[in-house]
């Protein structure tokens, strides 16, 4: 867990570095704290998406979606 | 009646009394801009008031009028707007300093239709940092007040607006909601806070938050009102192409709906919970007093909540991040900490992830309707709590400690992301003298539904629009 913590820190350095923002050790903890929430609650759409009827359509809402209003 | 008394009618009212000549839109323009100035040192609620172009647009209302040429309700009728709408040749701060000298160039679509019905632009409200939050906190600006205890936030992001509708300082405010930030100040202040259908109002004009969740919403005293200003802004516009609808909102649609025996869905406790002892109590008891009226309650099931905040939670880290991303790398300091934070997470987020999210949107959407086939209406209280005080950051509801973000949000977002029309009304006072506020939500372009719902609702409950002690 420490090793894939320091991973994700890595990572989120690299990726704001590249975008030419800088942070310090405090902010960087932060940032991969919250990434790894919300990577883990992204799981809960694997659920979602695992047991469709159909082949989900990227959003775009239409009235049709919905019928008669 | 007194001038005081005046600024508080509804615009029901209050257009009457200026279609027959009772009221001068001049006199009654200086008076709600004199108003505003003096409790704005107290409230906050605006970042800039027109003064000059006010008196003018008024001039010129009051001319028409009087030529017997009456545009309508709103003609003559002192509105507000979050300082998130393009006003032409006026500054824009989006409650940031980044747009520093920012003027616009042309007038919003919702703002270009409110002058073709007529209405006076008093001026542009408070909000929270790019309409990124819910306490409307503002380091840059000033925090907005609640009316009703100063002490206490206005909650955000349209909080100038909700608090300038409460008090006085305007008839009715354009705001935004993005995942509640018209509905949530609207219920900590005590008045009716609004959000259509996705696609039911254009957004050009409007600088963005999150473009696939954000909404245009209406902050009023009464359920007629916000049909009023709906019918006025509705409608197709060919520079946001998520507007769906050519066919125009009428507000006269409310009075054909029949609201005696509306079948209402509660989400179950794993939703609700925590809720203040007092939000529950009046909750319930306003549900008790529409059952007694025919009204049919039952339990709304639902179970997927939790993946629904999930979506929109993503979705709005995304979009707002790819948003800002420019302004981040040349300017971060002109960020608050918070919000700088929120941006450079968004930036983290894998594609792929954005991805599922609006792909599992859809699915809900579809499990929603299919939960609600049966059902009219879905109701909840509108926020866990009443305003938190100013300098709270964690809240504790029931032996829960939850953030204020969380227990002002975490039952409206899910209706963003649902691109459902939703509405806030008020449902009572605390014990120690705070609005609470009840959410009613309807099918996708079923807004006349649900306003005509809010309307029969505050008939029934007798809960209102009251004026707070100023």
């Amino acid at each position: 867990m420490g090793c894939e913590h320091e991973d994700l820190t890595k990572v989120i350095k690299a990726r704001l570095t590249s975008l030419g923002l800088n942070l310090s050790d405090g902010e960087l903890s932060k940032l991969s704290h919250d990434l790894n929430s919300v990577l883990k609650i992204s799981k809960l759409f694997d659920e979602i998406l695992s047991y469709e009827e159909e082949p989900a359509i990227f959003f775009l809402l239409r009235v049709e979606d919905y019928g008669e209003a | 009646m007194g001038k005081r008394d005046l600024l508080h009618l509804s615009i029901k009212e209050i257009s009457e009394a200026i279609r027959t000549c009772d009221v001068s839109p001049v006199e009654l323009t200086a008076s709600v801009i004199e108003r505003a100035k003096r409790l704005n040192s107290l409230l906050n609620a605006y970042i800039s008031i027109f003064e000059q172009s006010a008196i003018q647009e008024a001039v010129k209302a009051e001319a028409e009028i009087r030529a017997g040429r009456w545009l309508g309700p709103l003609h003559g009728v002192p509105l507000s707007l979050k300082d998130i709408f393009y006003v032409k040749d006026t500054i824009m701060t989006a409650g940031s300093p980044i747009l520093k000298g920012f003027i616009a160039k042309h007038d919003a679509f919702v703002v270009r239709k409110l002058r073709g019905a007529g209405a006076i632009l008093i001026g542009k409200t408070n909000l929270h940092e790019f309409a990124y939050g819910v306490t409307n906190i503002n380091p840059y600006f000033g925090a907005t007040k609640n009316p009703w205890n100063p002490d206490r936030i206005a909650g955000g992001s349209s909080g100038g607006s909700a608090a300038a509708v409460a008090a006085g300082m305007c008839f009715a405010s354009l705001g935004t909601d993005t995942g509640g930030s018209t509905r949530i100040p609207a219920a900590l202040c005590g008045i009716i806070g609004f959000k259509p259908t996705y696609g039911l109002v254009s957004r050009y004009g409007v600088f963005p938050l999150a473009w696939s969740l954000d909404h245009v919403g209406i902050l009023a005293r009464s359920a007629w009102d916000v049909g009023i200003l709906l019918e006025a802004i509705a409608g197709r516009d060919p520079a946001d192409s998520t507007t769906l609808v050519s066919k125009p909102f009428e507000a006269k649609q409310i009075d054909t709906y029949n609201v005696k025996r509306l079948k209402v869905g509660v989400p179950s406790d794993k939703f609700l919970e925590p809720l203040q002892d007092d939000v529950k109590r009046l909750f319930w008891s306003s549900l008790k007093k529409l059952e007694d009226e025919g009204w049919q309650i039952s339990e709304f099931e639902f179970k997927y909540f939790e993946h629904v905040s999930a979506c929109r939670y993503i979705i709005l880290l995304t979009e707002a991040a790819a948003l800002h991303v420019d302004w981040l790398k040349k300017n971060p300091e002109l960020y608050s900490e918070e919000l700088r934070h929120r941006l450079m997470l968004g930036l983290l987020v894998p594609p792929e992830v954005y991805l599922k999210a609006q792909r599992a949107r859809k699915v809900l959407i579809r499990e929603f309707l299919r939960a609600m086939n049966d059902l009219d209406l879905v109701a909840c209280p509108t926020t866990s709590v009443t305003a938190p005080r100013l300098d709270e950051e964690k809240i504790l509801v029931n032996g829960a400690e939850l953030s204020v973000r969380l227990a002002l949000l975490r039952l409206t977002e899910p209706f963003n992301a649902l691109a459902l029309p939703a509405i806030s009304v008020p449902c009572g006072m605390s014990k120690d003298g705070l609005p609470v506020g009840l959410q009613m939500v309807s099918k996708p372009f079923h807004d006349g539904l649900l306003l005509a719902a809010a309307l029969a609702y505050e008939e029934i409950t007798g809960n209102s629009y009251k004026t707070p002690p100023l």
